[in-house]
């Protein structure tokens, strides 16, 4: 039962999924519910109807829905490859023998809407395989395993035929194989072997050719489907005249029932130039892009910074702490932490910024001392691996420290300096160092060689070492 | 032409100029064809490296001298390429692992897998390789860790040879493992004899006095006053008593640095001794020789007190210094620390005249 305060909009679209989703005997259910509800609360079904011929849907999965082609004429697969399945189903799968048929094609080139939509045509009911995602347990609790739940499936699914259904024929669909296949090609072909022995009515497996799948080579590969007759149908990917059309017919749907979320025309010639032969992903990305910004959110305050701020701007505000007076006592007028918050990700750079630049704005040794005795820590603090965090600790207090200590910031013109290479590089080595400046003086000669090219000089000098 | 500092070198162990009991124990070590690692350290220019590249020949001949210069590539765990400069004959490899910096550790290890996992075929030579490592005491934490498990794991087809000036530094399980030889700085007369023997060699006639004075302005570092010999003798030919001798112009530096900071203490006079400080620091000059020249320099006109309280912040930066990664930071903090107080010293005791 609802409880009459729930409001209308909550159960309203609930219910719109699951009539659409569920397969007919739930459909059944549900009516009833519906009927229950009817005597409890009329007001809710009556909202309901009237939902139904609203003109604005919102969510997702109906506006893909409405999407889908209803007619043979507006599917994306070309008519060749429409006829190649037709006849399939006309000549072999009517036979009331076991069939198989492998359809593959890139994804998103309309296979399974294909199928849906000819197995309607032609007067089939279709069971589709879901792998399941939990474990599966048989009537005495034990555990089975997904390849023989499928083989189970396979064989007996359509033994027993939907009081439901108005289709006299049935097919089974398998999108997914258990993954148990992709590893054990031999008990998928005996699989194979036992459905033609005593299945009754026809499969089709649907492979998408992606990268690095291989199940065209590996379970259906040309020896196995010659020594099973099973037939193949391979799909194009979808050609840009078929897409745009499709483009055109799916903008024409989305505007009529959800024209007050999405605004579409304008942007197909984009999609079609992105899209590789994908209906799916081409329609998806419509949709994402001609979604109307409500106008009261344009103005949301999601994003809490409205500014972002610099390096330089960063080292300035440091540098050059301006207080305001705030009742007694003086405030900063950019609070430290939010400096700090900005430049969390690269607190050995600022840091080193701040050491550069310091110093220009400074009046007094005093200060100077405090200043630099700071960065000397945080420098340590930056060094330590441990701890990551140690990082924006030592960027917090390198910034409150600086803007702290700098009592009345020295006033001009000073730009902010890069810091300068301190030549980490370098082996540092008395020995090094002793060495080059007497070879400096001994052999004049060479200091001059030297000179024309450092990078040669540190090699050389460090070569000599060695050998001494 | 060589250096006179190479050229004059002895090459084997029996051509030692002092500590020459020592070099007995040493030949005795090596004759036995086996020794555990070494540990060699001692101040700087005193024949460390000398001693164990006359072990190396005394091992394995003249094949040891057959050097080549390689660059040995790395890679870090972040996929960080590093290159090392190894400088290896057949027998031994050489290999400063401080240039890694902060990935020293990989280099330890590496190397030493690298050079340990094979044994040598040829009969009649050792069955051991070694592996040179230089300037231990710089060694991160982790790399001497990684050091003292290598270290156990490859002993019987390697031997490590370490070196270092300090072993206050080296871990006392690295220490342990090690024998300790330490080769003390040669007395003055030590040095002066080798002075004269090269000068002999080279056919100049060195007085007396002046070579007293090249002795005092090396501080009994050979290596040094071997170089100042040298360069006095490209300035001034034949040596006179009274002759200029030539102090490495860093010290100079660093002394005129600690000069403008006792001069005058203001944040633009900051700025410029760090200039000075880079200067110093793109000629690869060592920090812990910055911070001593500097600190030399400063106390000199402070009383008992002031020293005591200059010294404390001079090793607190220091320590900072090893610890963090810039060492501009704390070059820096030092002297401004260094400036506030001896300006507060100075305004004090001029109070005090008044």
């Amino acid at each position: 039962m609802v409880p009459a305060k729930r409001s209308n909009k909550w159960c309203v679209p609930s219910f719109d999924c699951e009539i659409i989703n569920e397969l007919p005997v739930k459909r059944t259910f549900v009516k009833d519910s519906v009927g229950e509800l009817d005597k409890v609360l009329p007001n809710v079904s009556l909202t309901q109807n009237n939902f139904k011929r609203r003109k604005h849907e919102t969510s997702l999965s109906k506006l893909l829905e409405a999407c889908e082609p209803q007619k043979l004429s507006e599917l994306a697969v070309s008519r060749q490859k429409q006829n190649e399945i037709s006849n399939w189903f006309q000549y072999k799968a009517s036979k009331r023998q076991p069939s198989m048929l492998v359809l593959s094609g890139p994804s998103g080139c309309g296979k399974t809407v294909a199928i849906k939509l000819l197995a309607k045509e032609n007067g089939f009911d279709i069971i589709e395989w879901i792998t399941p995602i939990d474990q599966i347990e048989d009537e005495n609790k034990r555990i089975m395993r997904q390849g023989d739940k499928f083989e189970d499936h396979m064989i007996r699914a359509t033994r027993y035929r939907t009081v439901l259904s108005n289709c006299s024929k049935q097919l089974l669909l398998v999108k997914d194989l258990p993954n148990v296949y992709h590893e054990d090609h031999k008990s998928f072909f005996m699989l194979i072997e036992k459905y033609f022995q005593i299945g009754k009515e026809p499969v089709i497996f649907i492979c998408t050719e992606t990268g690095n799948s291989r199940l065209m080579q590996t379970l259906f590969a040309p020896d196995i489907r010659e020594k099973f007759g099973i037939d193949l149908i391979s799909v194009n990917a979808t050609t840009q005249a078929a897409m745009k059309t499709m483009l055109k017919r799916v903008s024409g749907v989305l505007n009529s029932i959800a024209g007050d979320m999405l605004y579409v025309s304008q942007h197909i010639d984009e999609i079609l130039s992105n899209s590789v032969g994908d209906v799916r992903s081409a329609v998806l990305n419509l949709i994402f892009i001609s979604l109307k910004v409500p106008e009261r959110h344009l103005k949301s305050e999601c994003g809490l910074r409205e500014e972002t701020l610099g390096l330089l701007h960063g080292i300035g505000r440091v540098t050059n702490p301006k207080k305001k007076l705030d009742g007694n006592s003086l405030k900063f007028v950019h609070d430290p932490e939010e400096i700090a918050a900005f430049f969390q990700s690269q607190s050995v750079v600022f840091v080193q910024f701040l050491q550069e630049n310091y110093l220009n704005t400074i009046r007094t040794i005093e200060e100077a001392t405090v200043a630099s005795d700071i960065l000397s820590l945080a420098d340590v603090l930056n060094s330590e691996w441990r701890d990551r965090n140690l990082g924006k600790v030592a960027l917090s207090y390198c910034i409150r420290g600086l803007m702290l200590a700098n009592e009345k910031p020295v006033t001009g013109w000073n730009p902010v300096r890069k810091p300068r290479d301190d030549h980490m590089n370098i082996r540092r080595c008395l020995v090094t160092a002793e060495t080059r400046w007497y070879e400096s003086i001994i052999k004049p000669c060479s200091k001059k060689t030297n000179e024309i090219s450092i990078e040669n000089k540190d090699e050389d000098m460090e070569i000599i070492i060695e050998e001494d | 032409m060589s250096l006179w500092v190479d050229k004059y070198r002895p090459t084997t162990l029996a051509k030692l100029d002092y500590h020459l009991e020592q070099a007995e124990d040493l030949k005795n070590m090596v004759q036995k064809r086996d020794f555990p690692h070494l540990l060699v350290h001692g101040p700087p220019g005193a024949g460390k490296k000398t001693r164990i590249l006359c072990i190396l020949r005394e091992l394995y001949g003249s094949a040891a001298e057959r050097l080549k210069v390689e660059n040995m590539q790395f890679e870090t765990a972040s996929k960080k390429k590093l290159e090392i400069l190894t400088i290896s004959s057949n027998y031994h490899t050489e290999v400063n692992p401080s240039d890694a910096g902060i990935h020293d550790r990989i280099v330890v290890m590496e190397l030493i897998k690298a050079t340990a996992q094979t044994h040598h075929i040829d009969v009649g030579q050792k069955e051991f390789k070694v592996i040179l490592l230089s300037n231990v005491d710089q060694l991160t934490r982790d790399a001497q860790h990684a050091l003292r498990r290598t270290m156990e794991k490859y002993i019987s087809t390697c031997r490590l040879i370490l070196c270092a000036n300090s072993t206050s530094r080296v871990l006392p399980a690295i220490r342990s493992r090690c024998v300790r030889i330490r080769v003390p700085a040669p007395t003055g007369s030590e040095i002066k004899n080798i002075l004269h023997s090269i000068c002999k060699r080279e056919g100049l006639h060195l007085p007396d006095e002046f070579a007293n004075r090249v002795i005092e302005a090396s501080g009994r570092n050979l290596r040094r006053a071997i170089l100042m010999l040298e360069a006095c003798k490209v300035e001034q030919c034949p040596f006179t008593a009274d002759q200029k001798i030539t102090e490495p112009d860093y010290q100079v530096y660093i002394r005129n640095t600690a000069n403008m900071m006792v001069s005058e203490q203001s944040p633009k006079v900051l700025l410029e001794v760090r200039n000075r400080f880079y200067d110093l620091l793109t000629r690869a000059i060592p920090c812990d020789l910055i911070f001593r020249g500097l600190l030399k320099e400063c106390i000199k006109n402070c009383d008992d007190q002031l020293k005591r309280e200059i010294i404390g912040i001079a090793s607190e930066y220091q320590h900072r210094m090893i610890r963090g990664s810039k060492p501009i930071f704390h070059l820096e903090a030092f002297a401004a620390c260094y400036m506030a107080i001896y300006k507060k010293y100075i305004e004090s005791s001029l109070e005090g005249f008044m």
